[in-house]
């Protein structure tokens, strides 16, 4: 919970030295409830407030790093908000694909290769699948050290090891120590032998309770034994009762300060049925899970959790674009007609999605009108008939056609003049409103 | 340890929205539905009520849907070619519990059917099946406003929910709404303040909120969703905290809108590793479907029968402790 200026205030000198670079010990107050400067900045803070005030101005819900430091690894944690409108969501979840013990070593190197190989591109972002979830269960101790240690060898992402045995848990974590893998899962029977292990290796850990009541208290036993690198670990399966754990965990996190909760979340939804799956980790890319447990690693399954998780985390506040410049769909020729439309993404990505819908090779050239659609570029003045011109110029679109049509959006009709007054595009025809009527428009106007 | 108390306070309820109407409520529907109610966000039970389930409509359109991919054409079977048999395997092998009309034949870049040919195809449907009917008009607002009066006529008393009242056409749907007895889905294009001034507009001509459903327009995972999904969280939460003009339940139009997108229409000739369309197509559409489901959406509707399935059992068990 943030603290308010009055909390702050108390707590200082109140001697209005200007040392912090502002007037008055009570404006300096006011910035640090607002976040703009940290407490540390007041040189003259006592040793009593500025340990009163650790605690409280550390981020409510901790930053946690999985894996090896750099690229490869994980970083969840330091969310700050319940939905995405009241600022935006940071940490995307990462997906863990599961290498299930039941796989002999052949299998289990073919299944890593599946997960190395599960990196995509989709509107110019990378997704991946970004861990395997290495599961040793069932494995003797040497037979699991050998496991995790042989698949670290060649593989792009850090490990969830899942497993519940302790000796196995030591011989497994000992063995990949160095690439810090999370240790899954600490639960009341196996606790005190698995913050153990987590402290020798200096690993991340998970924690999973039949209650939010018992969770708390396993947080903090780890707490005490120097283990503070958590995950809370829930059951995704169980839907509709994860659903509520895990809002209530990051509520009391993020809105009461409760520390012993103030951890990412991650989810088991691995199941067989692959489609119920699917459906799940979509369901808690949206409900707070910081990690995504499945079995499913076929393109199918992966690409719609791994749009979910680019759209919830992508930043309400700022509007999506996409690079202005001259688009070419599909097999586009001397006589491709040229469709005109802004940078917005989701404008722009409709025209795209329509158009090759049309079946017609086209030209798309995008307008920056800094992330606003067509209706609010133009009620904004960043759109205007001279910039469709100008951008059409930048873009040498003439060169590559041998026509001089240009299709404009429908709800711009008052531009078609002064584009062919001014400019070589002498047939302006008006397009359809909607991005919808983009085929039809193409099959009656572009024969 | 004891954690620290998190229940929210809401102070509003959302509206209840009842579609549909039986012999004994004029009507000649075999069941009804109900949607809203809500006293929390969804599935959140620890701290309000969820009286009533989210619910699943049937995509039929009245003249084949020519633009659809072949996966789900044929996932539907030739019934797609009539609406009254289309409909009726909705309802019987599909298990929906609505059906979702959309009048696509009087769209003037398409078939550009008269009124009374759309009035027709309401009327099949309605002898076809005894679930309850969601009808949308197919998009061109000149022609809605002559088709729509009609299709509402040919339906009188059926409790209907008809779609879409828009700022530019509300006074049309308003009218027949109240003159036909139906419900009426309001319609903003992604856009949480003109959907606010869609409800005042319906309100000021004395079309009563309580029979209003929102529609935010719908977008497809991956195009748009982050918008709709995060006014379906502004909507609702802004009703739970007593805006009486947000308080309504929420329609997702996703089997109509899903199926436009690139995931869902190009196999893997296309997208090469994306997995067979087959598979991703309905996958696409139930992942969207979830996505509304945790915003706060009440109706959904589907297409494809894996996702009205997959859809069915996910709501099943959001509504089980």
């Amino acid at each position: 919970m943030a603290l308010t200026a009055m909390e702050v205030y108390k707590n200082l000198p109140k001697t209005n030295c200007k040392d912090c670079g502002l007037p008055t010990c009570m404006a300096f107050a006011m910035q640090v409830a607002a976040k703009q400067k940290a407490l540390t900045d007041c040189p003259h803070l006592s040793d009593e407030a500025k340990e009163k005030f650790a605690e409280s101005s550390a981020p409510p819900m901790k930053l946690i790093h999985i894996g090896p430091e750099g690229e490869k690894g994980v970083e969840l944690g330091q969310e700050t908000v319940m939905f995405r409108h009241e600022e935006k969501f940071y940490k995307p979840p990462a997906l863990a694909v599961k290498i299930p013990s039941s796989l002999s070593d052949e299998d289990a190197a073919a299944r890593l290769n599946q997960i190395n190989d599960a990196v995509f591109t989709r509107v110019g972002d990378e997704v991946a699948v970004r861990m395997a979830a290495v599961e040793i269960d069932g494995l003797s101790a040497d037979a699991a050290a050998a496991r995790v240690k042989a698949l670290s060898e060649n593989s792009r992402v850090p490990f969830v090891i899942m497993g519940q045995d302790p000796e196995a848990m030591a011989a497994a974590a000992g063995a990949v120590a160095a690439h810090k893998p999370l240790i899954y899962k600490a639960t009341e029977e196996n606790a005190e032998a698995f913050v153990k292990i987590a402290v020798e290796n200096k690993c991340p850990r998970a924690v999973g309770a039949e209650t939010l009541e018992k969770l708390a208290d396993l947080t903090n036993m780890a707490k005490e034994q120097g283990a503070e690198d958590l995950i809370l670990a829930f059951d995704g399966r169980k839907t509709v009762r994860t659903i509520r754990d895990i809002t209530m965990a990051r509520r009391a996190a993020l809105n009461k300060n409760f520390r012993p909760l103030g951890f990412p979340a991650m989810v088991d939804v691995s199941l067989d049925a692959s489609t119920k799956e699917t459906v799940l980790a979509g369901t808690f890319v949206a409900k707070y899970a910081g990690i995504i447990i499945i079995n499913g690693v076929d393109g199918a399954e992966l690409l719609p959790i791994m749009t979910a998780i680019q759209n919830i985390y992508t930043d309400p506040q700022v509007p999506n674009t996409v690079e202005a410049k001259l688009y070419e769909v599909g097999e586009v020729n001397e006589n491709s007609p040229v469709l005109f439309t802004t940078n917005f993404s989701l404008t722009y990505f409709c025209v795209e999605a329509e158009v090759e819908r049309s079946k017609v090779p086209s030209y798309i050239s995008v307008a920056d009108t800094e992330g606003l659609g067509v209706l609010n570029a133009y009620a904004g003045d960043k759109l205007s008939a001279e910039d469709v011109v100008k951008t059409l110029a930048e873009q040498k679109v003439a060169e590559k056609v041998n026509h001089h049509k240009l299709i404009i959006p429908g709800l711009l009709p008052s531009f078609r003049a002064e584009i062919e007054d001014t400019s070589e595009w002498k047939e302006v025809l008006i397009g359809p409103e909607n991005a919808t009527g983009i085929p039809t428009f193409l099959a009656e106007n572009w024969k | 340890m004891q954690i620290a108390d998190v229940k929210e306070k809401w102070t509003n309820q959302i509206n209840t929205v009842t579609i549909g109407a039986t012999k004994e409520q004029g009507g000649t529907r075999g069941s009804t539905i109900t949607v809203g109610g809500q006293t929390t966000l969804p599935f959140l039970t620890f701290e309000g009520e969820l009286p009533n389930r989210p619910v699943v409509a049937g995509v039929v359109t009245d003249v084949p849907p020519e633009d659809w991919p072949e996966v789900l054409k044929q996932s539907i079977g030739d019934e797609i070619n009539s609406p009254a048999e289309w409909a009726q395997k909705c309802v019987e092998k599909f298990k929906v519990d609505a059906i979702s009309l959309k009048l696509l034949g009087p769209d003037p870049s398409g078939k550009n059917l008269s009124a009374s040919e759309a009035a027709d195809a309401v009327k099949a449907v309605l002898e076809a099946v005894d679930v309850p009917l969601i009808m949308w008009g197919c998009g061109d607002e000149e022609k809605d406003n002559e088709v729509l009066p009609e299709c509402s006529q040919a339906a009188k008393g059926e409790n209907c929910l008809i779609g879409s009242a828009t700022e530019s056409n509300y006074r049309t749907l308003g009218a027949i709404g109240k003159a036909d007895k139906h419900k009426l889905i309001a319609e903003a294009p992604v856009d949480i303040n003109i959907a606010k001034q869609v409800n005042i507009l319906l309100d000021d001509i004395g079309f009563g909120l309580e029979d209003v459903v929102m529609c935010q327009s719908t977008a497809a995972l991956g195009y748009g969703f982050d918008y709709v999904y995060t006014i379906f969280e502004r909507v609702r939460t802004a009703g739970l905290r007593g805006d009486k003009l947000m308080a309504l339940p929420q329609i997702a139009n996703v089997g109509w809108e899903v199926w436009k997108v690139k995931e869902a229409q190009a196999d893997e000739d296309i997208l090469p590793r994306w997995g067979k369309l087959e598979k991703r197509g309905p996958l696409w559409e139930a992942t969207t479907a979830a996505g509304y489901l945790q915003a706060g959406a009440d109706i959904l509707t589907l297409a494809h029968p894996e996702a009205i399935a997959i859809t069915r059992e996910t709501i099943n068990e959001l509504m089980t402790e």
